[in-house]
């Protein structure tokens, strides 16, 4: 049995915590509180340790790595609190890797995995409907099949320049920004995790090759991500709150 | 076992709704005339500040706490305001009725009964929260002046506050706790620095206080010099009886309950799942056991026998009970629990439950933390051994 990181894992896992030490350690995350916008210093430096190709092809120039690597990566984030999209970059790129057109990856994988395109992950729908057997959004008849409608709490919606966007019936779409997709930023508990409710208008939609399976794995990789991000937030909670615990006298 | 009210309390009880029903209308709530007014002729008839001398602006009335819970109940029915609220009125006006002398009283309580005195409690310092005894800032008697260099946080609306009491080292050389002084201060004299602290709900509600040089009148001293201490701790009883209370959770629990049937999850009330009907069947229970865990000390009282065991629990399952209703609130919310509390529109404004939310993880520090409520359970009430001798057993 072998249930440890490997040392390119642990390698890896170290660059990604070298920069945020740097620019986020000793209380600096203070300064991101009052900041909406994404500090673009900040997202180029960390994409250019090409963490959003983690989990490509190397053939379509990523860095072919496994699921367990791109968690130990979050994890590093969320112990930071890291105010960046590495996440929803990283998982669209393998999206798009792995069931987009040739069109597709060609218009997006290098942009993504070098940082120059944001992605955001539009699933969330009212009434908490956040699971893809809950999602109302569909095609409308007329326009060419386009989006009209609403996705709720979208991470980091504001800076995205294209969304994944969850349909009913186990779709996903890939979704441009530009005027149809009109962005209402929201004032969210956690700062570092800016959200916002996208309205579509007639969007253009392009299909990604979706289904059940497929469509429930990226969900399934978004929790465990997710889940990982909170897993180094609170171990970095747990290790402060003894050093405090441990310096301090009463 | 009898739980009515005896037939001079049921008399009382007319009394007072009849009193509420002619002299108050909650339209006018926003007029301060009016509310000034109002409270004014309540304290005339003894409803209000029953334990403050009508000397000091009280409405001097013998002990009696059904009458207390009588009013309170009545009051809050009707939507009358009770006592103003506050610091001030809340915690100075009992211990200075306690520690002060006649002059103090006389030029301090009634401008604070009155409204016109707001007061900061000026007590956990940066490194000295539950552990007032470490406190640094000091207070130096030169002539017939104190005058007070320091830093305190955590100061409660300090920037609408006129005045502080303030726990300030005196006694340099003295052992921690004999060091400290019990100092009133004007916060319009030089040298006094409020800044208010953003919090994580949004609000500003807490402040830092910088006393640079500042200087007050050697009388101001409540009690005697390195006695603060003492004279601290009979703040602290009043602000957790204070807390203590459970006429609010009850409310509380009734607005959860309102929450549950109205919100949806998957498609079905959040009343309908089993697992939050489990959670408010627990939360009910804890609160049932307060309410008449407060009859029974409200029996007590009237008898004067102490509450023992019983009264130091108050606080810390008020507390408990807060979080509890919160964070099932914050669950049957589900995504609106991702907002800043402030923001309203079109999610129904059930972010308001994110304040209570992050108000109840405060309640767990404020007014003695939770932890050390536990330490005054085990030592005082089960009679276990203090603390910091344990840690010395063998």
């Amino acid at each position: 049995m072998n249930f440890d990181l490997s040392d390119e894992q642990r390698a890896i896992a170290d660059a990604v915590r070298s920069v945020l030490e740097d620019r986020l350690g000793d209380a600096k995350i203070g300064a991101y509180l009052e900041r909406v916008e994404l500090d673009e210093a900040l997202w180029s430096e960390v994409c250019g340790l090409g963490v959003c190709g983690i989990l490509v092809r190397e053939a379509s120039g990523g860095m072919q790595m496994d699921m367990v690597t791109m968690a130990v990566i979050a994890e590093v984030l969320g112990s930071y609190a890291a105010p960046l999209p590495i996440v929803p970059n990283a998982l669209a790129a393998w999206l798009i890797d792995r069931s987009g057109s040739p069109e597709q990856r060609d218009r997006w994988l290098a942009k993504l995995i070098s940082g120059e395109a944001k992605a955001a992950f539009a699933l969330g729908e009212a009434e908490d409907r956040w699971l893809p057997d809950t999602w109302t959004l569909r095609r409308g008849e007329s326009g060419g099949g386009s989006l009209t409608g609403w996705k709720r709490n979208v991470e980091w919606g504001a800076a995205a320049d294209l969304f994944i966007v969850g349909l009913s019936g186990d779709q996903l779409a890939l979704v441009e920004a530009n005027d149809t997709t009109v962005r209402h930023a929201l004032d969210s508990v956690d700062r570092t995790r800016r959200l916002a409710d996208m309205e579509f208008r007639e969007s253009a939609a392009q299909s990604i090759e979706g289904g059940a399976e497929s469509v429930s794995q990226l969900v399934d990789a978004l929790l465990v991500l997710l889940a990982a991000d909170a897993c180094g937030a609170a171990a970095t909670a747990m290790s402060r709150a003894v050093n405090y615990a441990k310096e301090r006298k009463q | 076992m009898d739980l009515s009210y005896s037939p001079d309390h049921i008399d009382f009880q007319q009394q007072v709704r009849e009193f509420l029903r002619k002299e108050w209308t909650p339209a006018k709530a926003g007029d301060r005339q009016y509310v000034r007014a109002f409270r004014a002729q309540a304290t005339e008839l003894g409803y209000l500040y029953r334990s403050v001398p009508r000397r000091y602006g009280g409405g001097e009335q013998p002990p009696d706490v059904v009458k207390a819970e009588i009013i309170r109940e009545a009051f809050g029915a009707a939507r009358a305001p009770m006592e103003v609220p506050g610091n001030g009125v809340a915690l100075l006006t009992p211990t200075l009725l306690e520690w002060g002398t006649e002059a103090q009283k006389e030029r301090f309580i009634p401008a604070t009964v009155r409204g016109e005195y707001l007061w900061a409690q000026g007590y956990s310092e940066p490194g000295a929260g539950s552990d007032l005894a470490s406190l640094r800032s000091k207070a130096e008697l030169v002539g017939d002046e104190w005058i007070i260099n320091g830093h305190k946080i955590w100061t409660t609306l300090a920037y609408t506050s006129t005045h502080m009491f303030a726990l300030l080292r005196t006694e340099p050389d003295a052992p921690k706790h004999a060091g400290l002084s019990y100092i009133l201060l004007d916060f319009k004299q030089p040298g006094v620095k409020v800044r208010p602290i953003r919090q994580i709900n949004g609000q500003q509600e807490f402040c830092e206080v910088f006393l640079d040089g500042v200087r007050t009148p050697a009388d101001w001293l409540v009690g005697e010099r390195g006695k603060g201490w003492q004279v601290s701790r009979t703040t602290l009883k009043f602000e957790r009886n204070h807390v203590g209370s459970s006429t609010r959770t009850v409310g509380m629990v009734k607005q959860l309950i309102k929450l549950a049937q109205r919100t949806k999850i998957d498609g079905r009330p959040a009343i309908e799942h089993e697992d939050i009907r489990q959670r408010l069947a627990v939360i009910e229970g804890y609160v049932e056991a307060q309410v008449w865990s407060g009859y029974h000390q409200l029996t007590l009282a009237g008898k004067q026998a102490p509450a023992g065991v019983l009264g130091l629990t108050n606080k810390l399952s008020t507390t408990n009970t807060y979080h509890r209703v919160a964070s099932l609130a914050a669950d049957i919310i589900g995504a609106s629990a991702l907002l800043e509390p402030k923001h309203e529109g079109d999610r129904g404004g059930a972010e308001k439950w994110m304040n209570q939310y992050f108000g109840s993880l405060g309640l767990s520090i404020a007014g003695g933390t939770s932890n050390i409520q536990r330490n005054i359970l085990a030592e005082r009430g089960l009679g276990l051994p203090r603390a910091d001798q344990a840690d010395r057993e063998p």
